[in-house]
């Protein structure tokens, strides 16, 4: 049979019980705006009963644990649609860059400066002799290489800024890791002495949230806490150690390529902003770059072979015509230039096939250059070449953009679900702060009362 | 659903910023006037915008050329019709010198002869814009040189019958000029021809100026043979150019339809932007306030 003061020690519980759920709702109540933070109950349980010889007496509630409320398989698709958000986040933002370089639909694009330059070759076609055309032809061409050179110098510098900003990307996923090292240590000592480390937790999947935007992480948790975050198959963190990941630039067949290691190990980083980065750096722009190169390299080339043949207008004293002069220097889009002797003397230009001056055969043969198959094994011209390049470009940059829009409404759905499980409601906390107060209130009557039967006990002579 | 404080703010935020997402692309449209500004906003129709442009692009070059090339040509057909006056002049005089009496008579029309020979080859010898028009390709040397006795013409030992040609379409090549060699000296050697009858009236020998005036029936039909070849090119060319024009009205109209914007529907459009911009407003300014905290006391 038990004591009278057993009842008392039933209140008591409870007492302690209730104002454990308001110190709870409070925390979540006050948490209400703090990014990554999961709600918490109080999750009670009744008390172990007393076996008496009638039957089991029940001794009250007792607190099983401070649980946060948390559903891992959405944390699992917010970070697999986190790494892919990330890599179509900064291929969009790359390529909308190397869209303002081409510049195209502009007077300052290739493919238009390409098209004077040839339009101006049918000019002096009609009219050889005519100075005015040839300055004109010199002043075109000169807006063309300039523009060949300073779109490859944009996106050799685009390439370079890139590659900075996979350094300082992968110094903040060691970051990361390091932190996530660290609470590993935390919570596995909290776990393991059978406790529940809620917040560190919260700032450990906070920082996960955030690394599969840089990295397309996989990560299993065991049942002591410990979490293990590995990436394409290499181990970045495990328990309270950490792996650094390098990034290391090095040059092949004169293209810069990026490579990504931990320990000495190559890791092929598909996914999240590394991994972007690491397209876009060794195959999406030496694409272009390439492009660039090879328009530019074909038109030196196909445009001087005629040039050569060619014979200016007669200067000097007797008047004789230059020939066999090259019009262009250089040889890709870095280095393409005018022939100093054509700028020094436009007479130069080599519109004549026999030296006439009313000749301007060549001059014809060199704009007809447009629109004859001279890329790819001389199957496509020159605007077919040029189109494709442009809008390869354009689908690049609608594909990255679909995606980052897909990913970007799917993290955000399961964002809003995520919130709906974890998020705080103050409507809820609030209720659950007068069902407390009031549980409690009415524990305390119990002492009351308690106290009375225990005044009149004591009270009996 | 269990829907949280942060739940709906989130949402409605993200429902606002979509929204001036696309006022703000309306509104770009609108201010460029065209629908397509860069690469990616069409990347199906950037070919064609291109394409378009690079045609409008050569066809004006090409209407252009014609142009210039037209020029050179009414100004060609002028001193053809100079020259066959002159001709013509020289006919006349020949058909009443023929009959002359006297010496001085003779010696009269000796001179009004070699003048008119001189004259000629001044014809000959027109410039336009710095160019012997009827040097053929040597257009920068004089066609024609009178010895400084008078009793021959010369020709540019280069050559004058080479021919200026005009990219007048895609690899659509025309001559433009009438060589010296075809007015002048292929049914029959003006110059010669004159040099001949001048020196027949300094011999007063009626019989080689007789013989001299179907020479000059050939000569003047040579001229006028020429200058309507060129009167059909030049009509050639004017349709050309027109044609042209035409082309060119018709590929601005289709750029238009690719690459400008349609006013009216996007005005439309970012109206509703905006009414919906505002209602998104007005719903999160008055749920997000309220809570079970407004009823307790």
């Amino acid at each position: 049979m038990p004591g009278i003061f057993q009842s008392l020690d039933i209140a008591r519980r409870a007492i302690w019980a209730n104002r454990l759920g308001l110190d709870v709702t409070s925390n979540n109540i006050a948490n209400v705006n703090t990014p990554g933070y999961s709600r918490q109950r109080v999750e009670l349980q009744n008390a172990q009963p007393l076996q008496l010889v009638k039957g089991q007496l029940g001794l009250g509630v007792k607190v099983d644990q401070i649980r946060r409320v948390r559903d891992q398989l959405l944390d699992f698709q917010y970070r697999r649609a986190s790494y892919n958000l990330g890599k179509a986040q900064i291929q969009e933002n790359t390529l909308l860059q190397v869209e303002t370089i081409i510049q195209e639909p502009s007077e300052n694009s290739i493919g238009n400066l390409l098209s004077e330059f040839f339009s101006e070759f049918s000019n002096l076609a009609s009219e050889p002799e005519n100075t005015a055309i040839r300055n004109t032809i010199v002043q075109k061409a000169t807006a063309l290489v300039e523009s060949f050179r300073t779109k490859y110098e944009r996106m050799d510098a685009l390439q370079e800024s890139l590659i900075k900003e996979a350094q300082s990307a992968a110094n903040q996923v060691n970051e990361m890791v390091r932190q996530i090292a660290d609470l590993n240590r935390k919570i596995m000592a909290v776990d393991g002495s059978g406790g529940s480390a809620n917040d560190l937790k919260d700032q450990r999947d906070m920082l996960l949230d955030k690394l599969s935007e840089y990295v397309d992480v996989r990560y299993v948790t065991d049942d002591k806490g410990n979490l293990t975050v590995t990436a394409e198959g290499i181990m970045l963190a495990s328990g309270p150690s950490a792996n650094t990941l390098e990034v290391k630039t090095t040059t092949v067949n004169g293209k810069r390529q990026l490579t990504i290691l931990v320990g000495g190990k190559e890791v092929p980083l598909k996914g999240g902003k590394l991994g972007g980065m690491r397209e876009l750096i060794n195959t999406t722009i030496p694409e272009i770059t390439d492009n660039l190169n090879t328009m530019a390299k074909t038109v030196i080339e196909e445009v001087n072979r005629l040039h050569r043949a060619g014979k200016g207008l007669p200067i000097g004293t007797p008047p004789t015509s230059q020939t066999g002069l090259d019009f262009f220097v250089g040889t890709d889009a870095r280095s393409i230039d005018i022939n100093s002797d054509i700028t020094d003397n436009v007479a130069n230009i080599a519109a004549s096939v026999d030296g006439s001056p009313g000749n301007g055969e060549v001059a014809l043969a060199i704009s007809n250059l447009r629109n004859k198959a001279i890329f790819n094994a001389r199957t496509d011209t020159l605007s077919d070449f040029y189109s494709n390049m442009v809008t390869r470009i354009g689908t690049q940059i609608q594909t990255a953009s679909n995606t980052r829009s897909a990913q970007e409404l799917l993290r955000n759905q399961i964002q809003n679900q995520r919130d709906s499980v974890s998020g705080v409601s103050l409507d809820e906390e609030m209720t659950k702060l007068i069902q407390y107060q009031r549980s409690l209130e009415a524990a305390a009557r119990v002492v009351r009362v308690v106290d009375d039967v225990l005044e009149t006990v004591i009270g009996l002579k | 659903m269990r829907i949280t404080q942060n739940y709906s703010i989130n949402s409605l935020l993200r429902q606002v910023n979509l929204t001036r997402e696309r006022i703000n692309v309306y509104q770009r449209n609108l201010a460029t006037g065209k629908r397509i500004n860069r690469i990616s906003d069409d990347p199906e129709n950037i070919e064609t915008v291109i394409r378009y442009k690079r045609m409008i692009k050569f066809n004006e070059r090409f209407q252009n050329t014609i142009g210039s090339a037209l020029d050179f040509m009414y100004f060609t057909s002028e001193t053809l019709d100079q020259s066959a006056n002159v001709i013509a002049r020289v006919k006349e005089l020949t058909i009443q010198g023929a009959d002359s009496l006297n010496a001085d008579e003779f010696k009269a029309f000796e001179q009004q002869i070699d003048q008119l020979l001189r004259k000629l080859v001044n014809l000959g010898n027109t410039k336009f814009k710095d160019r012997y028009i009827f040097g053929g390709a040597n257009t920068d040397k004089p066609p024609f040189t009178l010895a400084p006795d008078g009793s021959s013409v010369t020709a540019n030992p280069d050559g004058i019958d080479g021919a200026l040609k005009a990219e007048i379409g895609d690899g659509k090549v025309e001559q433009y000029n009438i060589s010296g060699e075809q007015v002048f000296n292929s049914d029959v050697d003006i110059f010669g021809t004159l040099i001949a009858l001048r020196d027949a009236f300094a011999n007063q020998d009626t019989a080689t100026i007789s013989n001299l005036i179907p020479d000059l029936e050939t000569a003047l039909d040579q001229i006028t043979e020429a200058n309507a070849t060129l009167g059909a090119k030049i009509k050639r060319f004017e349709l050309i150019d027109e044609q042209y024009r035409n082309e060119n009205l018709r590929l601005q109209e289709f750029l238009s339809k690719t690459e400008d914007t349609d006013m009216a529907k996007t005005i439309t459009d970012l109206q509703m932007e905006q009414t919906a911009l505002e209602t998104a407003l007005r719903a999160l300014a008055k749920t997000v306030n309220i809570s079970l905290v407004d009823f307790m006391r």
